[in-house]
Parts: C-alpha cells; structure tokens; sequence
C-alpha cells in the first residue's frame, strides 16, 4: 500500500525515467495530463502500463478514460483508491489528510509510508499544540523562537526515530543552503529531509491564507537533474518539480531558519504504554489554550493596554487574531484522536459522525469569533464585545465536551488492555 | 441488437428512436436532411447513423470530444445544413443549429474526412450503396463465423463504424461497443466472451498485450491503421491468437484485409468488389490506387506493393498525421494555432509514438515566450483533443524549402531520428 505522495511521485518516475517525457519538469499534483504535460491518449496509456507493470498500481476496471483522468491529481486519486487494503473494514471514513500541522502532516507522511505502522497518533499533539501569543497580544502559529522539541521528542518515543536538525542558526544563509544541497543530492531510501520555506516566495504554489510572510515545512528530495528537486508537501497535499534555486531562495529569506533530517528505517510501531502516555501528555484538561488566548487578547484590547504597559488601541484587534483561522483548523486533530480509540473499541460510527460534526462546528465557529472581533474593533461597542465572549464561552464548553468524551473512551481503552499494561491512569486536571 | 459498454439496445429501441427522429422538425426530412452530429451518447449516434441511412439522407460524424467551434467549422465546410451538438443525444437534438454551408450539397452520404493536397483536410462523401457494397465484400472476403466483435475505436470514423458496428448487424450478430477506453475494462469485457474480435488501434492494441500474461492471450484482434513497428508486432504475435490487420481509406473504406497475418507490412487480400493496383515488389513499390464498383478510381496517397497477391503498404505519401487510428490534418492545426495573436508562423508535423501511433508536434514563431500550456488550451478550445500538439517547441524560425513551402516531411524525419 502506498501513500498518495509514493503514487504520485511514480507518476512522475515513469515520466521522467520510462517515458523520457520531456514536460516531466512540469510534474506537479496539480497538472493537466494534456494542457501541463502534453500527454495525448496514447501516452497516458504508456504511462498507465507502466504504472501497473512497473509499480504494482493498477488503473481499476470502473475508471471511465479521459472522464476521470484529467489531472495527475485525479489519476493519483484513482490509482490510490484501486490499491488492495489490507483493512477491509471501512468504518470511519473521515478526511485522513487536511491540512493541520505542516511539521507533523511531515512526520505523518514518514510513518504512513511503512506498512503496518499506526500514524494518526501523532495527532494527538496538534490540537493543542503551541499557539504564539506576543506582547502585543497577538495570536500566531509560528514565531522564531517556535521549537518543535515536543514533537522530535515523542517521534523518538513512539515510533524509535531519531528527528536531528540539519539546520543550524550560527551559521549563514548560503552554508546552511550548501548542506541542504549536500543532503538532497545525496538522499538515502527511506530519509527525509524536512526545510522551513518563505511560502510567499513560490507564488507558483498556493498561498491560500495570502500570507506574507508563510514559514512553513515541507520535504525535498532529488530528481534526475540537480537544478530540479521534488517538493512533498504532505500537508498541502502537493508534489511536484520545482527549480532548485526557487527552493533555496525561499529556505534563504530572513523569515525563515529551520531543517531537520530522519531515517525511518527500523522504525517500529508505538506501544500502547507509549501511546498512553502520549495522549497524557497531550490531552490538556480543564484549559481550552486557543480560546483562553483569543480571551486574553480581546480583554487586554478593550484595556487598551499590552503586556508591556505600552497603548493596545481596539483597531489592533482584527491584526492580534488574523492567524485564528490556520491555528483553528488544527482542532480536527480530534478527530485522529477518536478514530484511534473508535477503531480500537469497535464503537457505534454515528456517534463518531456525530463528535465529527462537534468538532467542525469549534473549527468554523473560530471564524464567527474573528468576525466579532473586526466589528468590535469597527464600532467599539460593547455589547458586540459581550456577544463575543458569550461566543468564547460556547467554544469552551463545546472543546470541553469533546475532551472529555475523548478522556471517557481513552479510559475504556486502558481498561481493555489493563492486564497487559501497567499504564498509571492520571488526570493533570480535574474535569 | 447491439451493447454499448454494459448497456443492451434492442430493436424496439431503434425502432422507437426513429419514430422519435421521424417527429423531429430537422431529421424528419427523410433524404433531403445534410446534418452533423457530435455527441458522446454512441448508441444515439448508430441509431441516427442507421435511421439517416434508411432514408437516405447525409450524415457527418464527428469526434464526441470535438469542442463546438471546430464541430462548426467543420460541419460548414462540409455542406451541412445543421449541426446537432450535445452530450446527451437529447440535448443533441435540441440543440440543432441552422449553418451557413460552404458548398451545395449532394444527398444520400456518409461524410468522412481524408486528406487534401497539402495537408488540409478533405470532405469525403460516400454513398449508402458504396457502403453496402462494402459490407458485401468485407463479409464475403471475412465471415468470421461465431465471432463477437468488440468495437473499441470511434464509431465515427469508417473503421469502427461499417466494419466494426454495421459489417455486425449484417451478420446478424449484436456487436460490443465500447466507448470507455478504459483497457482494464476492455481486458474484463473480452475476458467475458468466448470468441471476441476486437477491432481497436494500434496503441490501444499494444497496451492490451502489455497488460496480458502471455499465458492467456486474447483470442482475435483486429488491427488497422499506419504501418506497425516490428516491435509492436512480434510483441502483439506472442500475446494475440489471432491477429488480423484491415487497411483502407475514407474513400473506400476496407480496401484489403489479412488474417492470421505474418508480417506488419502486409495487409492481406483485396476484397472482391474493389481493384487494387500498387507496386510489383518491395523494391518497387508505387501509390496503392483503388478501383470501385462504380468505375470511379481513388488515388490513396499510400505507397504499397503486392506479394503473394496480399497487399503491403509501405508508407503515406503525404504528411497527414495518425493518431490512435484519428487523422490530423496539419494545415488543420496549424490554422488554428496561427489564430493566436502572438504566434506568426507555426508548422505541425509527427513524430512516431512508442505504442505505435503518431505524436501531434508543432514548431512555432513568437516574438514573446508562450508557455505550452496557453498553446494547447488554446487548440482545446479549437480542435478535438487528437489534434492538439503534445510536442510543442518555440522556434527562432521555422526552414523553407526554396519555393516558399515547408517541409513537414523533413520536420517529421529529424523528429523520428532525434
């Protein structure tokens, strides 16, 4: 079974490699087979016995042709699905890859290309995961000084992978870049190697939140011409080619600094004290982090003072929770958090579909929230503001029911596997 | 009757259909209507196909991927009157347009298209009485006795549509079309027969056999189309019981056909109602020219020559491009490619495709850098897909020969050696 990233980049290794095509520079998940690429019929049924004879992906009996094959993504999708599981229960079918945490969607895509390893725990650490509040009180979703130690941490004591930083912030832009050339040039099978990039810098690629600037994380590989790399980008759901020097100029941008590199060879699957302990250590009772910040911020705002004493005028406002959306969306992290344990217990699906719809609600409501806050900021009345913090409040206790639920079937699983497992049962707060 | 993928149509519903088209304010003309038709619907193509053909009137299949404008354009310049255009065979019916022909009309044909002198296009029209001799002959020369065959190639073009889908119902037997181009699903559908006959291209050929285990080969096959590679070939051979070849023209039709045949040049026995002349040998070879019943003889701009009284073909004499079993015509592309305003000068040539058809290439000037993509989205909108160039290269120039014309022919030779 290969993930969406391993098809598409066979795709492109066809391409490239068998095909010799010459468009295979223009390769990206998103590309029209004719438009993009140039290939007519007879070339995408080239491509397709290749696939199949080649890669084991076989392009199933119901795809109608030249219907359902416009874009790599679709022919991807196609031969993703046509793929025979090993699981055939299909019970909580639910959106496996949105986009939630570019780091962890990395570390996810590493795990999910062995066979057999259980990666949705590595969600647990994303709905809560650290969200930025500056001394302007503004809400962010990355800032310098944002170290992904816990995750690097936890990827060691799940899976035995050992995260290590490529990156490092003494030297300069142009030696850090020549290691990133060293080590993409010179890519083991099964390594990964993970760069911060300046987003706004590949207009080429999207930039749907129109962030400037947009750190984020993705990983490169080579291709078989040095000035071409292959972009993953598991979190955006995108792979393709792009210039070698367009990469190195968006990892050089003074707004980003950051790389790490791993080998997932040897790694092995969680045990259930380490996926115990984990959700521990990720499952924060009695405190909902997002909302106690957008709190604190809107509060200060109407104090019209910051954490320095400095002036915070209330037209500051709509800026201080600008990011709420992006950092919002990490909450259907809960999502990976319930499958877990309802796939493990065997639980009803409609409940499932229910705490599916919870959570969705706690995600768009955020957009409600920041709404509220650029009309309190626009009128300043202060009634919108006690509206708002009625709003805050219903997010709370919405956010609060879904941990719970999610502590209740956490704690159902410790009991079905109590005489095995010695795994001491805590709660850090009381509910 | 006949299936359409996993579809049956029965007689009733051909019967019901042209009560439907004898109500139509257009198709109710009986021999006077000269219409075109370009939908995706295939079994309300063949029972327009068989209903114009019982009245005799005119009929001009085109591509079910053919975008509107150059459904148009062909269809005036073809002569006809209207131009039935949608998905649904409904919505085709709805949807007729009144043209403003080119030319006057004859009645009672099949229009299909074949190549002019300088590698435009040509409207061909063939008598109904031309096509039922043909379905005579093909029959006589090939009963093929217990046989299924499976059409997987256009039903608009005269190879899938009288050999494969009419030369059946003569028969007598229901014939499978197949419109999804799917080979997996081709694969289950033969798999399912006892006796198929797939009649398809050469690339959808090859893919097949790639994708079959020479452990069970397909039963029988029909091939048609430019001249296979010797790879392509033996590769069929191993993976093919029966592997048969037909070759023609859109003049005549099938000209000759081959069973069990034994090398990739030859092409088999002329049918009994056509005289064929070509070369004496393969060292002399000559234009295949064809002699109809009527009297009238066609020059088919195909160089052959006859060995063991089989016909060989050799090569196309002019530049016309085959793709997947389709004609392109370059002077088609290159009108529609020099309707861009940043492009003054544009030739579209081939190349050979592995899977054993031709690549659409084109070489264009430009005065600013034009990505591809803008190229063919262009042409997409334009021409059928088949004709859209997937090799494009922006070129300083483009070389003449000394009296002012391009050579496509030495484009093409440089392409298929580089």
């Amino acid at each position: 079974m290969q993930t969406k990233q391993q098809v598409s980049e066979c795709i492109y290794r066809v391409l490239a490699e068998r095909m010799s095509h010459p468009s295979a520079s223009a390769f990206h998940s998103d590309a029209h087979l004719r438009d993009d690429l140039g290939l007519d019929s007879s070339s995408v049924l080239q491509l397709l016995v290749h696939l199949e004879l080649d890669h084991g992906l076989a392009l199933p009996e119901e795809a109608v042709m030249n219907q359902d094959l416009d874009t790599v993504r679709q022919l991807l999708e196609v031969l993703h699905a046509a793929q025979p599981r090993p699981d055939t229960g299909k019970i909580l079918e639910y959106e496996e890859d949105i986009k939630l945490h570019c780091f962890v969607s990395c570390l996810s895509e590493a795990i999910k290309r062995r066979a057999g390893l259980e990666h949705r725990v590595l969600y647990f650490g994303v709905w809560d995961s650290g969200i930025v509040v500056d001394e302007r009180l503004t809400l962010s979703y990355h800032s310098p000084t944002i170290k992904h130690d816990f995750f690097v941490e936890w990827y060691a004591r799940l899976y035995g992978v050992t995260i290590e930083p490529w990156y490092d912030p003494r030297l300069d832009k142009d030696a850090n870049a020549a290691r990133l050339v060293s080590l993409v040039e010179r890519r083991e099978p099964d390594q990964h190697i993970l760069v911060m990039l300046d987003m706004y810098q590949l207009p080429e690629r999207v930039n749907e939140f129109n962030k400037d600037p947009f750190p984020h994380y993705l990983m490169l590989g080579p291709t078989a011409r040095p000035e071409a790399w292959m972009v993953y980008d598991p979190d955006y759901r995108w792979e393709g080619v792009l210039q070698r020097d367009r990469i190195l100029h968006a990892m050089q941008q003074p707004s980003v600094a950051g790389g790490y590199v791993f080998s997932t060879r040897g790694a092995h699957s969680p045990s259930r004290e380490q996926i115990g302990a984990y959700l521990e250590a990720c499952l924060v009772l009695g405190d909902n982090p997002m909302t106690t910040a957008t709190r604190r911020s809107v509060t200060a705002h109407l104090a019209g003072r910051d954490d320095a004493g400095r002036s915070l005028p209330l037209s500051h406002l709509p800026e201080a929770l600008d990011e709420l959306p992006i950092l919002a969306i990490r909450k259907y992290a809960y999502e990976h958090g319930l499958a877990f344990f309802w796939r493990e217990l065997n639980l009803r699906e409609d409940e499932f579909e229910g705490w599916c719809d919870e959570i969705a609600r706690l995600v768009k409501t955020y957009k409600l929230v920041q709404f509220q806050a650029i009309k309190l900021a626009a009128t300043g009345d202060r009634r919108v503001a006690d509206g708002l913090f009625e709003l805050l409040d219903e997010q709370d206790a919405r956010e609060t029911r879904i941990k719970r639920r999610l502590h209740e079937v956490y704690g159902r699983w410790l009991d079905a596997i109590a005489p095995a497992t010695p795994v001491a049962r805590t709660s850090r707060a009381s509910l | 009757m006949l299936y359409v993928d996993d579809n049956h149509f029965d007689r009733r519903h051909f019967r019901d259909r042209s009560a439907l088209f004898d109500a139509h304010p257009i198709l109710g003309r009986g021999g006077d209507v000269r219409i075109a038709v370009r939908t995706t619907d295939t079994a309300f193509w063949l029972a327009l196909c068989l209903h114009v053909k019982e009245q005799g009137g005119t009929v001009f299949p085109l591509p079910g991927d053919t975008p509107l404008d150059a459904a148009r354009r062909r269809a005036e310049r073809s002569g006809c009157d209207y131009l039935l255009f949608g998905t649904t065979g409904e919505e085709a019916l709805d949807r007729a347009t009144p043209l403003r022909p080119s030319r006057s009309a004859r009645a009672g044909a099949l229009i299909q298209m074949s190549s002019g002198t300088t590698g435009d296009a040509k409207y061909v029209e063939r008598s109904w009485s031309s096509i039922d001799a043909e379905i005579d002959g093909y029959i006589a020369h090939f009963p093929a006795a217990g046989a299924t065959p499976v059409v997987a190639c256009p039903v608009t073009h005269s190879y899938g549509l009288i050999s494969g889908v009419l030369v059946a119902l003569r028969r007598g037997v229901e014939p499978i079309v197949v419109s999804n181009q799917n080979p997996k699903y081709i694969l289950r559908k033969l798999r399912e027969l006892e006796a198929p006959l797939l009649y398809s291209s050469p690339t959808l050929i090859a893919t097949l056999t790639l994708l079959t285990p020479e452990a069970q080969p397909l039963f029988a096959v029909m091939t048609s189309g430019a001249a296979p590679q010797r790879s392509w070939f033996d590769g069929a051979r191993r993976k093919i019981r029966h592997l048969h070849q037909q070759y023609g023209c859109s003049e005549v039709g099938c000209i000759a056909l081959g069973l069990d045949v034994s090398a990739p040049h030859r092409v088999g026995v002329p049918l009994p109602h056509l005289q064929v002349t070509a070369g004496a040998s393969a060292a002399a070879p000559r234009e295949i020219v064809v002699r109809q019943p009527d009297g009238s003889e066609v020059e088919t701009r195909d160089l052959g020559y006859f060995e063991d009284s089989a016909l060989h073909f050799v090569s196309r004499l002019d530049d016309m491009i085959n793709v997947s079993g389709a004609n392109v015509y370059p002077a088609e592309v290159e009108e529609v490619v020099l309707e861009l305003p940043e492009i003054s000068d544009a030739v579209a040539y081939k190349r050979p495709h592995p899977f054993g058809s031709d690549l659409v290439c084109l070489d264009f000037v430009s005065a600013v850098p034009l990505p591809e993509r803008r190229v063919r989205e262009w042409c997409g909108q334009k021409l059928a897909p088949h004709q859209i160039p997937m090799r494009i290269r922006q070129v300083e120039s483009i070389p003449r020969l000394p009296n002012g014309k391009v050579s496509r022919r030495a484009l093409a030779d440089a392409a298929s050696n580089g």
